[in-house]
């Protein structure tokens, strides 16, 4: 098996070399059909790689324990559903599987980009996604090879990494990783026009188009891993400001501003050399990614595809600044802007400090990802910078970008008044102050936590407010009220699918002001039938059921949620107040009659002896305002079971906003073509 | 200039208003629970005690439990952890000395980028009403030689 795999990957490479030789010889020749076969060929590396991946999968499935990284990675009692998983598991299997989306995701790209662009340009995009398939091409065959071979076979493997098998991990790694790997789509494109001497506007619709996608899947990757690490890392949390999980945000914050700024160039011909500094900047950061991810210099919670690399992918990406900004500096001077700004109240320029939030934010980041490094090699001093720093340095930051998402899309294009834009702002501040004063009213003493309130309502409300008097206006003209909404949408996609994602963003934001605010948390040690009262829940222990199997010892705890009246316990609650705990434990003959019984829990703890590991689910009950979250933390040797609790208010909205941004998404990227021939 | 200085002000003055809060008002279970998630475990890789499971951590969270309950301070018992595992012990670098320069550096990207983008904007702005100027002259001085052609036509006739 491991021969076919490596033949597919050498015949990638040659491929590749084909491709990027005959595609500027023909083009220097003038041989068409020479550039053609070059075209095919490249074409082709998507073949060779789906082979190559195929055979891994194949190798999974038939459990072949003579390559290596099978062994490492899978065992003969894995859920075959997992094989998926296990594919890219691994450093080797995930080299491969981004190899897979590269080929496959820029041959599309060749296929489909629009014909003007196509004719000026091919030439360098095949070359520039050549070189970079070439590079994972031999890293794979000469780094870390996914078919090396095993001398002594072994009976069963390793086992995945108990973590791992979640069914968040169906799409978080490969949705994270393809959306990394396809910002070398936008990029690409871009940096082709420039080298091929194409000053026109002629790549931004494709560009506009590929990092939306890329965007998209990279931010909903970013999504189902918080949701992944709330459900099973077993801390309560679902965003540490971890290294990796900030290398992806990087590149993401820069593609968001990307993605407004190419607006001002559709529409204004405008932040032309602005856009392709952004792409140079998001595709190096990619690198970084890369880089960091497998053998960088920072310690991460993610470490499951670290390797020895370190060094290649860091040249890789010094490489990268070189090429791109080499590419960039040589043909600035013939790179002009079209037009000046008009007035420093107008649409252009709230993009333009939108952009400059968004770069503040990713390049604040960059800074406490490495001054940890800086300091070591500085001083020989460590220091740890991790989440309170970057909530603290960007917490402020992200929310005048809030507030920004309010303003920014109801000022006009070119100019416009104070007047003007004071008038569509009215009644948002009105709520907003509402929502402040009634925050105040009902005791709430978290300053910025009610501040950051208000603005979510300020913001909700200028988007609804939109929504309102462009629909309005529609119905006046004649349309009937229930087609005049979608109407207005389908008029133009951009704008509003944008809106929708704005408003993903505010679900998000009220998930993660209600969590880091408001969050109770509570450690306690139940014997069986007892309870726990905290907020107005009750948190009954009814039974321990074993789940033993043969790589792990696991067990769950049955529990029941009651709903509780406090007046019940007043003197439990005082006491507990005194003593500084949020909540207290009840035996059986305490309990009050008669509590409804609002939901049952089985926080499950297991822990796997190969990997010498815990491993967690977490007892959930959500509700929109709040979910009850109780972490098993250990089952004694006593009988009792040790929980941390927490509180965690609006946290289901941070999963909520997940839905919403991919229809937001969809609905930028919807093309309006199809939706005329449809009518 | 004014409008945009005001806009920069208030921008300035938000990030530093919301620097200047203090530590909220906790009852001590969660005054444990956010030093716990201030505090690193010495033996895992980027986790808080509050997360990690391992055996150093949860010693470390019960001294830091009895250290609450006796009422010691926030910035006490950041101490107390820091003399006995050194600094990096903290999750957020100290605001003395050289690591002062971790907390500066953000301010210092802020105010740089942003007044790199309100120049932008401000050059932009005024190359804008250059042309503008040199057109309005332009059309002055055109219409001043027309009418002048004009007289000269009308005194020729």
């Amino acid at each position: 098996m491991s021969n076919l795999g490596n033949i597919s990957l050498v015949l990638g490479t040659l491929l590749c070399i084909y491709s990027l030789l005959s595609v500027n010889i023909g083009s220097r020749m003038k041989i068409n059909e020479l550039s053609i076969s070059g075209r095919n060929a490249y074409y082709m590396t998507s073949v060779t790689s789906l082979l190559a991946s195929v055979t891994l999968i194949y190798a999974f499935v038939n459990n072949d324990f003579s390559i290596k990284y099978v062994a490492d990675h899978s065992n003969t009692i894995m859920n075959k559903a997992f094989v998926w998983v296990a594919f890219y598991a691994g450093n080797e299997g995930s080299l491969l599987y981004i190899l897979l989306i590269l080929s496959v995701t820029s041959s599309l790209t060749i296929k489909f980009i629009p014909k003007s662009y196509k004719f000026s340009s091919i030439k360098s995009i095949i070359s520039v996604f050549s070189i970079i398939q070439l590079f994972y091409l031999l890293v794979l065959i000469f780094g870390a090879n996914p078919f090396t071979t095993l001398q002594n076979v072994p009976v069963d493997g390793r086992g995945m990494n108990p973590l791992l098998t979640h069914p968040a991990m169906f799409s978080h790694p490969p949705m994270l990783m393809a959306g990394l790997i396809t910002i070398t789509i936008p990029f690409t494109i871009c940096i082709s026009a420039l080298i091929s001497g194409n000053f026109t506007d002629d790549w931004i619709d494709t560009a506009r188009i590929t990092a939306i996608l890329s965007w998209g899947i990279l931010g909903v990757g970013m999504l189902i891993g918080a949701w992944w690490a709330y459900t099973i890392l077993g801390w309560g949390g679902y965003w540490g400001w971890d290294p990796i999980e900030n290398v992806a945000l990087m590149p993401w914050l820069v593609m968001t501003a990307f993605l407004h700024s190419i607006m001002v160039q559709k529409r204004r011909k405008m932040f032309r050399i602005w856009n392709i500094v952004l792409l140079n900047i998001a595709f190096v950061l990619a690198q970084l990614g890369m880089f960091i991810n497998r053998g960088g210099p920072v310690v991460s919670v993610h470490s499951f595809a670290s390797s020895t690399l370190g060094m290649v992918f860091l040249l890789f990406m010094i490489a990268s600044i070189i090429f791109a900004f080499g590419v960039f500096i040589w043909r600035l001077p013939r790179l002009k802007s079209d037009r000046t700004l008009e007035s420093f109240l107008s649409r252009e320029s709230s993009l333009l400090i939108n952009n400059f939030l968004f770069i503040t934010v990713m390049a604040i980041t960059l800074w406490g990802v490495i001054f940890p490094i800086f300091s070591d090699l500085a001083r020989d001093i460590s220091v740890t910078v991790a989440a309170p720093y970057f909530n603290r340095v960007n917490g402020p930051i992200l929310l005048v970008i809030i507030v920004l998402m309010g303003i920014g899309p109801v000022i006009p294009w070119r100019k416009s008044s104070y007047y003007q834009i004071i008038k569509w702002l009215i009644f948002p501040s009105i709520v907003a102050l509402i929502i402040f004063i009634v925050l105040l009213l009902i005791g709430d003493k978290k300053i910025i936590a009610m501040a950051s309130f208000s603005m979510v309502g300020f913001v909700f409300i200028s988007i609804v407010q939109q929504w309102y008097k462009g629909s309005y206006s529609r119905y006046k003209n004649g349309e009937k009220w229930y087609l005049s909404f979608f109407k207005m949408i389908n008029g133009n996609k951009p704008r509003h699918g944008g809106y929708i994602v704005h408003i993903s963003m505010l679900c998000l934001a009220l998930g993660i002001i209600g969590t880091n605010f408001y969050q109770i948390k509570s450690d306690v040690a139940l014997k069986i039938n007892e309870s726990v009262v905290i907020d107005d829940y009750r948190i009954q222990y009814d039974e321990k059921i074993n789940d033993d199997r043969s790589d792990r010892l696991a067990q769950w705890a049955n529990m029941t949620v009651y709903k509780i009246d406090s007046k019940n316990y007043s003197e439990k609650i005082n006491e507990a107040k005194n003593k500084g705990t949020d909540s207290f434990i009840l035996k059986k003959e305490e309990l009050a009659k008669n509590e409804q019984i609002i939901g049952k829990l089985k926080p499950w703890h297991g822990f796997y002896i190969n990997f010498n590991m815990a491993s967690v689910r977490s007892g959930i009950k959500s509700s929109i305002y709040e979910d009850l979250y109780v972490i098993p933390r250990d089952f004694l040797d006593d009988g009792r079971v040790s929980l941390s609790i927490s509180i965690n208010p609006l946290a289901i909205w941070l999963w909520i906003s997940g839905p919403i941004f991919i229809l937001g998404t969809m609905i930028a990227l919807w093309p309006n073509k199809k939706l005329e021939e449809g009518k | 200039m004014v409008k945009i200085n005001f806009i920069s002000l208030c921008l300035i003055s938000i990030i530093f208003f919301s620097g200047c809060i203090k530590e909220d008002d906790l009852s001590n279970e969660q005054k444990y629970h956010k030093l716990a998630s201030e505090i690193m475990c010495p033996v895992c890789d980027a986790q808080t005690i509050e997360g990690s499971n391992s055996q150093v951590s949860i010693d470390m969270k019960l001294k830091l439990k009895t250290l609450v309950n006796q009422e010691m301070s926030n910035q006490e018992i950041r101490e107390y952890f820091i003399d006995r595992y050194g600094p990096d012990i903290i999750a957020s670098p100290s605001s003395t000395g050289f690591n002062l320069v971790a907390w500066i550096m953000p301010v210092i990207i802020f105010s740089l980028l942003l007044s790199i983008s309100l120049y932008t904007i401000k050059s932009m702005k005024n190359s804008n009403t250059q042309e503008k100027e040199y057109t309005e002259t332009l059309n002055e001085y055109l219409k001043y030689v027309e009418k002048e052609i004009a007289e000269l036509e009308q005194k020729n006739v």
